[in-house]
Parts: C-alpha cells; sequence; structure tokens
C-alpha cells in the first residue's frame, strides 16, 4: 500500500530529512552561512557534544546508558586546568591523566554493569554526582584559568594549516572511531551485544569483557572531551559537565531516530550532534534572539522523531 | 539466559518470608546504623531542631521526588521537573513582581503558575501518550524550549520585589516547622495513597510493569500515561512557587537543580522498597540524602561533598540491594 | 546394550529443578555416533532443559555428561566454547540472531574471517556464508539484514548458523517450529546430507511425522523422565503418542457433553490489517467450544487479537448476541464481556514484578472500586482467595509475586482473571503451551466447565490432539485464510492435518 510504504519511508529517514531541510533552509537565507569560515565555526562548536556523544553512543549500543558524562567532563577539565595552571603538568601529561580518569570511571561502571547486572542507569548517576563532588572537592569551587598559555590554549582555541585543531581533532575522532565500529570485529561484536546478548554469549563473544570495554570508552571519550571543553573555555567552570550531558542524550537519542529504525548508531549521534549547533549557528546568523535557539532546537527535535514515532504501534517506556 | 545455580529461586515455600523481609529492611538497616553512629559523634544531630531543620531542607526535593516517582512508576521519565517547576514559579513572580506592575492578587498568579505546570504537564503527556514519543526525548525537548522561553519575558533579570503576601506561602514556620513541611506532607501524603490505594495508582503501576499485559487487560493505557506526566507538571510548577516564595526571589535558574534532587530521591526510593510503594520510597529517599548532607555539615564535612555523598548513596544502595538478593 | 565406545555423547543422571516444577528426573540420554536420535515429549517434559543442560546454558543440579569417544571423558565441567571447539552446535529454539546484523554476519557471528588486525574480510564473509546457507536454500541474499526476512528465512539462518562449524554433534531445538512448507523439505534434504556424513543429530520435536522420517532412535520424556528410548522402526505412532502422554488420548482430555445452544457472537467479513489475507466469517454458539488451528504464521494470533481490540482492524463487524458492537479498544471488548487469554503469558499476559492478587483483579478493578475510585482491599482479597480456590493456583499467598509460579499457575491466573471481569465468550490463545500436564488437565477440565454454564469459547491451538479432544467446530488457516470450518465429530485427525498443511480440497489423498 502506498502510504504504508510512505509511512515506512518517513519513520526511517523523518529525521535526517529535517536535519537536511534546516541545512539548506540556512543555507539560503543565513548569509554566510554556508561560508567556510562559517563551516569552521560549526565543527568547532560542535566538537565537544561530538566527542562526548561518540562515547555515550557507544555504550547505547552495547545496550545500556550512561550519564556519568555530567560529571566527568566537569572534572576532567578540572583536573586538566588545575594539573596544567597550578600542578607544573605538561598538557600532554594533563591529558594523560584526564583520559585515564575517564577510563577508571568507566571501568567501575562498566565492571559493575556487566558483571554484577546492576542497573547501568543508576550506577552511571551515582558516578556523574561523584564525579561532581570530586571535582568539587579538587577546585574549592573555585574556576581556575587558563592564561598566558598559548601551548595549551592552542589545541582547543588554535589552528594548524587554516583548520581550527578541534574541528580536525572532531573529524579525526569520528573517522577513526566510525571506522572501528563498523570494521573492526571488536567493534561489531558491541552491537551484537546490544542486540540479543544471549546470541553474542552463544557466539563466543566476551560480554563481559565488551560490556566493560564499551563504558571505558566511553569513559575515554568523556575525559577527552572534558579537558578539551576546559581548554576551550579557557578554564574550568563548575559543573560544566551539567551544560553537556542533556544535549548529548539529546543528539544520541535523535540520532537513533536516523539510519538504523530506533537502534542508537554513530552517524546519527554525529548527525544529531550537528543538528544542535546547526540551529544555534543558523539562528544567530539571522539575527534571531538568543533564547529563541534552544526553542526552535526543542520544537524541532520533537517535529523529528514525533514525525519518525508514527509507526510506533504502543506508547514507549524508558527503562532502568 | 544464563541460568546457574545462584540465580534459581530457592524453595518458594519459604519465599515469601525470611528472604522478603531481609530485602525490604536491609537497605534500611543500614541506614538506621547511620543515623545511630552519626548521632552518637555528634549529638546535635539528633536533636528536634536538626531534625526540623532536615525536614525543612528535604521538603522541595520530596515534593520533586515523589512526583518523579509517580512519573517513573508508570514507565516514564520526566527531565523537564526541574525547569518546570522554575518556569511556574518564574511566571507566578512575573505576575505579581512589582517592577512589572500587573496589579494581580497573588491568589490569581499562584493558579496561574500551577496552570502553567498542568499544561506543561499536558504537552509532555500528550505526546508521550498519542504521539508516542519515548518520554526522555519529549522532556529534553521541553527542557530546551523552556530554557530559552524563560529568558524571552524575565530577559534574564531577577524577581526581587515580590509582596509579603507571597513570601507568607513558603517563608515560615509554625512551632518551628517550617511551611514547606506543611505543604510538603499533605500532598506527599495524597500522592502516596492515590498510588496505593486507588484505581489510578494501581494502573499507574501495571502500565509500568507492563504496558501490553495492562492493555489486554482493558486499562486505558494512553489516558493513565497521560496522567503521570499532568500530575507531575502540576507539583513542579508548585515546588518551583514554593521555593521562590521561600528564597524571597525569583531567578531563572532557581529550580533548576530539582532534577537531580529528584532523580536521587526518586532511584533511592525504587532501590529502598524494591519497586513498590514507590512515592514512599522516594520521599524516604530525600530524607535519607538530606539527612546524609546535613549529616555531613553536622560532622565538618566541607560543604564540597554534597554531590560525592548523593552519588556514594546510590551506589551504595544499589549494591547492598544486590548483594542482599543474591542469596533469593 | 550397546557397547561403550560407539557412543557418542552420554548424560547420566541428570536432576534439574526449576521454581515451582521439578523439570529433570533421573535422566539419561545417551547418543551414538552418527545416529539422528529423537528427543520427544510434550510441551513441558524436559526437552529443551535437557539439551540445554548438555550445552552447558543450565547446570544441572546433579548428574554427569561423558564424551563416550575416547573412553568416557567427562565433560561436565566444559563451557559451551569448549564444547563447540569439540564439535558440539546447537541451534535454539529461540534462533538467538542479530537483527540488524547481515545473514552473513549472523552465520558467521564470533567466527568471521579476519586480517590481522581483525578487521572484517567482507567479501570472504560473503562468499563462506554463501557457501553455507546455500546448503539449505537459494533464496536467501546472505547480504540482507535478518529483520527484513520473513520468520521462516529467519529459521533457515539460524540453521546454517548451527551447521557453519561443521559440527559432529548437531541439536535442533524444534527446527521445524517456524519453518515453512519449503523450509522443511531444504532441512530435511540437509540432514540427510549430514547424516551420509556421519554427524550425529539430536532432534527435538513434537511432530511426529518428522520424527518417523528423519530419525533412528527416539527417546521420550513425560513430565522430566524418560520413559523409553529405543529404535524409531520398532514403535509404533499410537504406542510412541501414548508413551508421550501417558494414557491413551482421549481419556486424557475429559469432554462432557454439553447441549450447545443459539448463536452468541459472530464476525462478519471480518479483516485484521496483519498477517489475515481474506475476510473471515464465523459464528459461536453458547457453550460451544470453537477450536481455530493451522501452524505457526497462519494468521490465528493476529486474527483474534484484532477482534479483541488489541490490534487495528481493515474491516468487518462483530456481533454480540445479535447486537452489533463496536470494539475499537480492548476496554470496549471487555465490556462486551469478551475476554482474551493471549498467548504469551509473561509478556502480554501477567505483570510478573506484581502479586497474584493485583494481577487477578486487572481487568475488573471497577468492581472492587467505592466511589469510582477507591479500591476496597479487603474486598478484593477475598476475591483473589477464592479465585485460587477455584482453580487451584498453587500459591503461597496472593501477595505472591506472579513471576515465582509455575507456568502453569501463571496461566491459571490469566484466565482466572477473565473469570472475574464475568466473561461470557473467551478466546484461548495457546493455553497449554509449555505447561505441565497436571495443570493442563486442570485448565481442560475449566474450559468444559466454562462451556457447561454457558460461555462461548475460541480456542486456539497448533496442537490437534487437543483441538480434536476438546473442540466442538474447528475453523483451518493456513497463510492467513481459513482453509475449511469442520465439525470435529464429522471429521479425521488426516483431514484436519490436510487442511493444516495448506491442501485446498480433501479428498482421496491421505496425509501420512
Amino acid at each position: 500500500m502506498a502510504s504504508k510504504r510512505w509511512a515506512d519511508f518517513i519513520s526511517l529517514y523523518g529525521s535526517l530529512l529535517v536535519v537536511i531541510i534546516i541545512t539548506a533552509f540556512f543555507c539560503l537565507f543565513a548569509r554566510r552561512f554556508a561560508c567556510w569560515d562559517n563551516i569552521q565555526n560549526i565543527m568547532v562548536q560542535t566538537a565537544i557534544i561530538g566527542l562526548t556523544s561518540l562515547g555515550l553512543v557507544t555504550v547505547m549500543m552495547a545496550g545500556e546508558i550512561d550519564l556519568s558524562m555530567g560529571g566527568t567532563i566537569g572534572f576532567t577539565g578540572a583536573l586538566l586546568a588545575g594539573l596544567v595552571m597550578q600542578q607544573g603538568y605538561s598538557l600532554f601529561s594533563a591529558l594523560g591523566v584526564c583520559i585515564l580518569v575517564g577510563l577508571a570511571f568507566g571501568f567501575v561502571s562498566g565492571w559493575l554493569v556487566a558483571r554484577y547486572g546492576l542497573s547501568s542507569f543508576l550506577v552511571s548517576v551515582s558516578i556523574m554526582f561523584i564525579a561532581m563532588g570530586l571535582e568539587r572537592a579538587y577546585t574549592h569551587g573555585l574556576t581556575v584559568w587558563i592564561r598566558k598559555r598559548p601551548d595549551v590554549l592552542f589545541l582547543a582555541q588554535g589552528k594548524i594549516a587554516g583548520l581550527p585543531v578541534l574541528m580536525i581533532i572532531l573529524l579525526a575522532a569520528v573517522v577513526i572511531y566510525w571506522l572501528w565500529q563498523t570494521q573492526f570485529n571488536s567493534g561489531i561484536y558491541i552491537r551484537a551485544i546490544g542486540e540479543n546478548i544471549d546470541a553474542a554469549r552463544e557466539a563466543g563473544i566476551r560480554v563481559v569483557f565488551l560490556k566493560t570495554v564499551a563504558f571505558m570508552i566511553a569513559g575515554g571519550f568523556f575525559g577527552f572531551s572534558g579537558a578539551l571543553n576546559a581548554i576551550r573555555t579557557s578554564g574550568n567552570v563548575l559543573y560544566s559537565g551539567q551544560h553537556v550531558w542533556i544535549p548529548v542524550l539529546g543528539a544520541c537519542f535523535f540520532g537513533a531516530t536516523m539510519f538504523t529504525r530506533g537502534k542508537p548508531n554513530i552517524l546519527g549521534a554525529v548527525v544529531g550532534s550537528f543538528f544542535f549547533t546547526i540551529i544555534l549557528n543558523g539562528l544567530t546568523l539571522t539575527h534571531v534572539a538568543f533564547y529563541m535557539v534552544p526553542i526552535v532546537q526543542g520544537l524541532i527535535l520533537i517535529g523529528a522523531v514525533g514525525v519518525t514515532a508514527m509507526r510506533r504501534k504502543e506508547i514507549e517506556q524508558v527503562k532502568f | 539466559m544464563n541460568i546457574t545455580r545462584g540465580d534459581i529461586a530457592v524453595n518458594e515455600d519459604k519465599s515469601v518470608g525470611i528472604r522478603n523481609v531481609l530485602l525490604r529492611y536491609g537497605v534500611f538497616f543500614f541506614f538506621g546504623v547511620f543515623y545511630i553512629i552519626t548521632g552518637i559523634l555528634q549529638p546535635k544531630f539528633l536533636t528536634i531542631a536538626n531534625l526540623l531543620d532536615i525536614l525543612e531542607a528535604c521538603s522541595l526535593a520530596a515534593l520533586v521526588s515523589c512526583a518523579m516517582a509517580v512519573v517513573v512508576a508508570g514507565g516514564g521519565v520526566d527531565v523537564s521537573i526541574g525547569v518546570v517547576a522554575g518556569l511556574g514559579g518564574l511566571i507566578a513572580g512575573f505576575l505579581i513582581d512589582a517592577q512589572w506592575g500587573y496589579e494581580i492578587p497573588v491568589f490569581v498568579a499562584v493558579l496561574v503558575g500551577l496552570g502553567v505546570g498542568a499544561a506543561i504537564g499536558t504537552v509532555t503527556g500528550l505526546l508521550v501518550s498519542l504521539v508516542r514519543i519515548n518520554s526522555f526525548i519529549v522532556t529534553i525537548a521541553l527542557l530546551f524550549i523552556i530554557k530559552g522561553f524563560r529568558y524571552s519575558f524575565t530577559r534574564g533579570s531577577s524577581l526581587m520585589m515580590l509582596p509579603d503576601s507571597f513570601l507568607a506561602i513558603g517563608g515560615g514556620r509554625i512551632y518551628g516547622i517550617s511551611y514547606l513541611t506543611l505543604w510538603m506532607i499533605p500532598i506527599v501524603a495524597a500522592l502516596y495513597i492515590m498510588m496505593e490505594f486507588t484505581k489510578m495508582g494501581r494502573y499507574i503501576y501495571m502500565i509500568g510493569g507492563n504496558i501490553t499485559a495492562s492493555k489486554t487487560a482493558g486499562i486505558g493505557v494512553r489516558l493513565y500515561t497521560f496522567w503521570t506526566f499532568f500530575i507531575a507538571g502540576l507539583i513542579a510548577a508548585f515546588s518551583g512557587i514554593l521555593v521562590e516564595s521561600h528564597r524571597g526571589v525569583g531567578t531563572v535558574d532557581m529550580a533548576d537543580g530539582f532534577l537531580l534532587d529528584a532523580f536521587v530521591g526518586a532511584l533511592l526510593g525504587t532501590i529502598l522498597l524494591n519497586g513498590k510503594q514507590m512515592v514512599l520510597g522516594a520521599f524516604l529517599g530525600a530524607v535519607i540524602f538530606t539527612s546524609f548532607i546535613n549529616a555531613a555539615q553536622i560532622l565538618g564535612v566541607g560543604p564540597y561533598w554534597v554531590y560525592a555523598i548523593k552519588g556514594l548513596l546510590i551506589l551504595m544502595a544499589v549494591l547492598i540491594n544486590r548483594l542482599v538478593s543474591e542469596e533469593r | 546394550m550397546v557397547e561403550n565406545n560407539q557412543i557418542y555423547v552420554r548424560m547420566e543422571g541428570i536432576y534439574k529443578r526449576f521454581p515451582g516444577v521439578q523439570a529433570l528426573k533421573n535422566v539419561d540420554l545417551a547418543v551414538r555416533r552418527g545416529e539422528s536420535h529423537a528427543l520427544v515429549g510434550e510441551n513441558g517434559a524436559g526437552k529443551s532443559t535437557l539439551v540445554k543442560i548438555l550445552t552447558r546454558e543450565y547446570i544441572e543440579d546433579a548428574g554427569k555428561i561423558f564424551l563416550g569417544d575416547h573412553g568416557d571423558q567427562e565433560i561436565t565441567r566444559k563451557t559451551y566454547l569448549e564444547l563447540q571447539k569439540m564439535g558440539f552446535s546447537l541451534m535454539h529454539q529461540d534462533l538467538n540472531l542479530v537483527p540488524s546484523f547481515t545473514v552473513a554476519q549472523n552465520i558467521l557471528l564470533g567466527r568471521e574471517p579476519l586480517t590481522k588486525i581483525k578487521t572484517m574480510k567482507w567479501s570472504e564473509l560473503r562468499e563462506t556464508s554463501s557457501t553455507i546457507i546455500r546448503q539449505v536454500t537459494d533464496r536467501i541474499s546472505v547480504t540482507s539484514r535478518v529483520e527484513e526476512l520473513s520468520i521462516s528465512q529467519r529459521a533457515l539462518v539460524a540453521i546454517a548458523r548451527a551447521v557453519a562449524t561443521k559440527p559432529q554433534l548437531l541439536i535442533l531445538d524444534e527446527p521445524t517450529a517456524r519453518l515453512d512448507r519449503e523450509g522443511v523439505d531444504a532441512l530435511f534434504a540437509l540432514l540427510n546430507t549430514l547424516k551420509q556424513e556421519g554427524v550425529t543429530i539430536i532432534y527435538i520435536s513434537h511432530r511426529l511425522e518428522e520424527i518417523y522420517q528423519m530419525c533412528d532412535q527416539v527417546t521420550v520424556l513425560r513430565d522430566g523422565e524418560r520413559t523409553f528410548t529405543g529404535p524409531v522402526k520398532e514403535i509404533g505412532q499410537v504406542e510412541l503418542v501414548n508413551l508421550i502422554v501417558g494414557r491413551k488420548m482421549e481419556q486424557q482430555i475429559p469432554k462432557e457433553e454439553v447441549p450447545i445452544g443459539e448463536v452468541v457472537f459472530s464476525v462478519k467479513d471480518f479483516k485484521p490489517q496483519e498477517k489475515v489475507q481474506e475476510k473471515v466469517n464465523f459464528d459461536l454458539r453458547k457453550s460451544e467450544i470453537l477450536g481455530i488451528t493451522g501452524s505457526v504464521g497462519a494468521g490465528k494470533t493476529e486474527l483474534v487479537r484484532a477482534i479483541f481490540g488489541l490490534d487495528k482492524r481493515e474491516s468487518g463487524l462483530v456481533f454480540v448476541a445479535g447486537r452489533k458492537v463496536s470494539i475499537k479498544s480492548t476496554k470496549n471488548a471487555i465490556d462486551e464481556q469478551i475476554m482474551l487469554v493471549p498467548e504469551d503469558r509473561r509478556e502480554e499476559g501477567l505483570v510478573t514484578d506484581f502479586s497474584v492478587r493485583e494481577n487477578l483483579s486487572l481487568a475488573s478493578l471497577q468492581k472492587y472500586c467505592r466511589l469510582g475510585f477507591w479500591i476496597n482491599g479487603k474486598k478484593e482479597k477475598t476475591r483473589a482467595k477464592g479465585l485460587v480456590k477455584n482453580l487451584t493456583i498453587h500459591t503461597p499467598g496472593i501477595e505472591q509475586l506472579v513471576r515465582n509460579l509455575s507456568g502453569g499457575n501463571q496461566q491459571k491466573v490469566v484466565i482466572s482473571r477473565g473469570l472475574d471481569s464475568d466473561a461470557r465468550i473467551f478466546i484461548f490463545d495457546e493455553p497449554t503451551k509449555g505447561i505441565d500436564v497436571g495443570a493442563k488437565a486442570e485448565i481442560y477440565r475449566f474450559i468444559g466447565r466454562l462451556a457447561k454454564e454457558g460461555a462461548g469459547i475460541i480456542y486456539i491451538s497448533p496442537e490437534l490432539p487437543e483441538i480434536l479432544g476438546l473442540c466442538d467446530r474447528v475453523l483451518v488457516m493456513f497463510g492467513g485464510r481459513i482453509m475449511k470450518q469442520l465439525s470435529i465429530m464429522d471429521t479425521t485427525k488426516e483431514e484436519v492435518l490436510f487442511y493444516v498443511m495448506g491442501g485446498e480440497k480433501y479428498g482421496k489423498q491421505t496425509v501420512g
């Protein structure tokens, strides 16, 4: 039936269409939207959310959820600023510490969830709180500004060969990660675990191990993007993770409605991350009031997801 | 499924009995011990005055935790609960703040604030039950929209000239008991009664438990799912009005922290009572984490650790719960 | 007696208990190399449990497992992975496939051809999996995703996966449950090839025709005990059925003669949106038990779900006692005193984390409410106790969580729920699936009683013995159509089976 196939088509590609239409809209009606400078701008603005969502989507593909970035990002940001500015670490080693901290958090969450079957929602929320507490304790509530350190600021604010470093990092991360996820068996197995853990187990896939790895990967991404975030803002702002976790969740859930019939996927998460920035960027260029941005973001999110929900037979519940 | 010896329930003959009791009270026991230890270390902790302080401090958290518990019981989640609270308070305050010169009776303004909460709850409820969007996404989207919207009429400025009649709603004490607590108790009690003793509450639990089975049994799943969000919106708005009245000032982001508090309370609640009696669980959850924070302050632990405490609490509760149920 | 060195795998003294039921009691199983060994029994007899213990998905409470090949090597402690390396392969009843992965990926999941750096060799994957699946069918492209395939095709993929490792011991758990005609033929062709290659096969099924066609030896399980092992050639069908069932079949289902009354329910030109291809017409009379039978995918469940208001319908009218009714939701249906006992009690029928009491009152809660909203706890409790007694639901108490009850008792809860809602028209969708014999008998008796008291009953089951023993009339469905309406008294098992398999007109031909 024609109408059924339409419904199918829209439920599969609806969100993507919306993103394309919106982007096209801005290209036409916002001056300088499509120019190279602005594209670089968009890349930089998306970088943090994009990197974080790469981490979150990994855990989601493994069938779990991870909200700890609300705390991890702030904590590693604080660590980076503090280690570099106050404790004399080199940028490189400070970054390493941040990533290690993220990996550690990921290991704890992953182990508890994969080995003991604890609810990933509960565990990751508690890690978020613990990380926030650690952040507070470490910084005593004060912001550490990164000043007069062009070597550090370079990482998030500089350019290489005319391209912003953050943009390069983002693109590189997306490409490398996407390659890993689709070509390497470990990446593919993580998706198998998320979809049918019994099938994965029966196939001899080391489920506990890989699930833990998924959480660790997420943690690593969170740690890294937390550090970059602090550099981007030239200093850590307390609880900066709190501004990130909700948009990242939005990006990943939104991304799940694209390309894969409701399953979390990398491309979708990346497009989803850009989606929020594109709206922000486009609206800014068309001189729309700044407070309209989140309103438009929310409305479009509902519109896009609502359209893909058409095919669903029943209310979708959230399980912990 | 990988079923091993350890997972299989032992004799069903015994199961309603020792195991259930242990499961139900294991976590309480742990917290009870904590209270006693703190009381010994610092007797000030267990004074009436301090306990009343704890009650006051947890009142609003208890309200939003219980509201969240209702939504969670029905199988959803409401990430927008914090901003709805803020908006309700903000709009009510906006109407009576002397800066803007609207001559509206406080009573009407409060009703309008509540109306805002109800309206948002309605939108959420409809999007989840009719359009069938995942409540996570819906409430995230609404979070965005509200965050933008609230700037549009306040332009970021705070409401600082609120009339005394408004401040009287949440800003006093009677016999040492805070007004916040006095508002909280009947509302939480009403929620508890609704969930445990009325048809609506029973349906909400069942829908959260198995929506297909509920549908097969003829329950109007869309209707009751809708109600959970409506109720949450209403209570959130009221909490926002209370916090604004209590603090005496209305800022744009004044209730944003409610979201995390609601999560902690509701989550602790599900663990404490194993998913049953969720309103009571959420209430106790809020009381417990507020007590922990209070204890930390009294014992001289720095204020830095507030969040860490919340996190550790949940973690410990989850672990204890799992340890106890391993024996099943 | 068979000499030990001819035995390939041996299970001794296996015990296994689940909450509420002793699934296996002192079961032995000995399979010789190269033989095709059938494991038969009713639903719930223990067949799946036994092989899951063999493949270490379950751990037995007691007993040992030996590999008889090199002098009785005990393999009780091995993991499934190790057993796979030793040549075991199981085709799961649940298929265990990853829906969004391609057929190729599923067939070789965990064993993909990889480069040195562990990336996938895609073209090799495609070729190898193609070769494997062509053993069963030409029709499936290995690049299609499993979620795009029909149920029968998915079952074929699962079979391909099971043989991909070139196993020496192939265990198939109800392989034909989801296969269509072609699939069954393909499977048998494959099995014959494997037998010639000396592969040992354990074949679980409750379809006797297949057993006789494919297998050399048969072991019968009944209520968790082994009642017979022997060559298939030496036992007749009737005898075999008796061993499976324990008594003469006709006696098993207590059927009272009940006078059938006027029409209480009818559907005209009814067509659900899903599965069913033609408009359906039938009547149901007072005290009548109308069966609906057919194999998997025939459309039986889809039909009744649409009638009940769970799924959408495209067209059609429903009449209750001659009066046209509009059923747009399940609530409408229940108000019209229609009750559905769904196929999957755990997923669709019960809220497993809640108590017996709460589940019992679910469909009729309104009755217990004062002022329309306040639940009268006492009334609910009393009624719950009464219902438990009525159907002898074995539970320590009405507060017991439903998930802790055995399958049979869970089903009784679902059925009692319908009782409580004063239903006059019951639709049972495979109510005895996976239930022990004792509870089955109770349910049959209960349904008989319901009919006697004047209810109209629709009974869906793919099991012909049930249909023939319990029902007055039967609708046979195949491929989304009603092939024939038959009166039980005037038909034979062969005729019914004929239409179940898709036959158009039953004539002189008989089905073996």
